[in-house]
């Protein structure tokens, strides 16, 4: 028979390097346990759909914009997605801090300068939606 | 999908439009399940949480994931957050030089044995493989107890309360799920 230590070590020794497997019940139980976090941060969801022909202008404009955002205080993210559906889509995901860092974007002169040029490349408004992280 | 504040999305569909890739689930997904994703995968990285999930975020992005079960988004999320903690862990101690630990964590595969890489990691699959097929004649209580501990599921407070037992009963019981699986491992 042998004692706890022996037991564990052994055991121990076995195990070393290996992944344990967890069961996924077992981690939708601990997500379950697992409280929330309260959270300011804001998403925002902008869908561009570019007239026939004017989607590489609206891109290289976008890529323009999401490289000057990178550069915000409080701005978490910032890309640019074409669809895997849509050769005309482009859809642009942001992650902000909190309110204030979305308000700073808004007004910042990139901002203004995007909505500028990509008003003669769309072929509808642009549509956002401003998500809060919950 | 539709950008919309104001309009909820099934948990179905926001796994099938993951899986298509499409970016406004990812980013509808982390409104309804950010902070939840961080606060479990605080859990297991601390202060790095923040960042373990933005790179999940960031990789289903890039390449899409295919959830297994659409209807479970979450044990889904559970099991990718998880992963996603466990393989950060990995590559810090990597980085730094950490040998493999029996904690169900050891470093990336490629910094453990540089000189035999296919030999380790071929005993390590079948180790791996003794290992699921032992802990499949165990109890589901004793696998708790395991997972808790080798793979750091449930703190042992959380599982303590899950199996309606004492602190010394915990380890008592911990003792004697190690010893059966050893007891496979050694026989099998």
């Amino acid at each position: 028979m042998m004692d706890r230590s022996t037991i564990e070590a052994r055991l121990d020794v076995l195990l070393r390097g290996v992944a344990f497997p967890v069961r996924p019940a077992t981690l939708e139980r601990a997500w379950h346990l697992t409280p929330d976090e309260p959270s300011t941060e804001i998403l925002v969801i902008v869908t561009f759909r570019a007239i026939p022909g004017q989607l590489d202008e609206l891109e290289q404009a976008a890529r323009e914009f999401v490289t000057a955002a990178g550069q915000l205080e409080g701005g978490l993210f910032s890309a640019l997605y074409r669809s895997n559906q849509d050769p005309l889509l482009l859809t642009l995901v942001e992650r902000f801090e909190d309110q204030a860092a979305l308000d700073r974007h808004m007004q910042a002169p990139y901002f203004h300068r995007f909505q500028v040029a990509q008003r003669p490349l769309l072929s509808q408004p642009a549509d956002a939606a401003v998500l809060h992280r919950r | 999908m539709t950008p919309s504040t104001d309009a909820p999305v099934a948990d179905g569909d926001l796994l099938r439009g993951l899986a298509e890739g499409e970016p406004e689930t990812v980013a509808r997904l982390f409104e309804r399940f950010g902070s939840k994703m961080i606060a479990f995968a605080r859990r297991y990285v601390g202060d790095e949480a923040d960042d373990v999930v933005d790179d999940l975020m960031q990789r289903w992005l890039e390449k899409p994931p295919r959830p297994r079960d659409p209807g479970r988004i979450t044990s889904f999320l559970a099991v990718s957050v998880y992963h996603a903690s466990i393989d950060w862990i990995r590559r810090e101690r990597a980085a730094h030089g950490q040998l493999p630990r029996a904690d169900g964590i050891s470093p990336e595969p490629q910094k453990v044995s540089p000189a035999a890489p296919g030999a380790g990691a071929a005993s390590r699959k079948a180790l791996e493989t003794r290992l699921g097929a032992a802990l499949e004649r165990l109890s589901s209580s004793d696998r708790l107890l395991l997972e808790s501990h080798y793979g750091r599921a449930l703190t042992a407070d959380e599982c303590m309360a899950l199996l309606g037992i004492s602190r010394s009963a915990f380890h008592q019981r911990l003792h004697r799920a190690r010893s059966r699986l050893l007891g496979l491992l050694e026989t099998a």
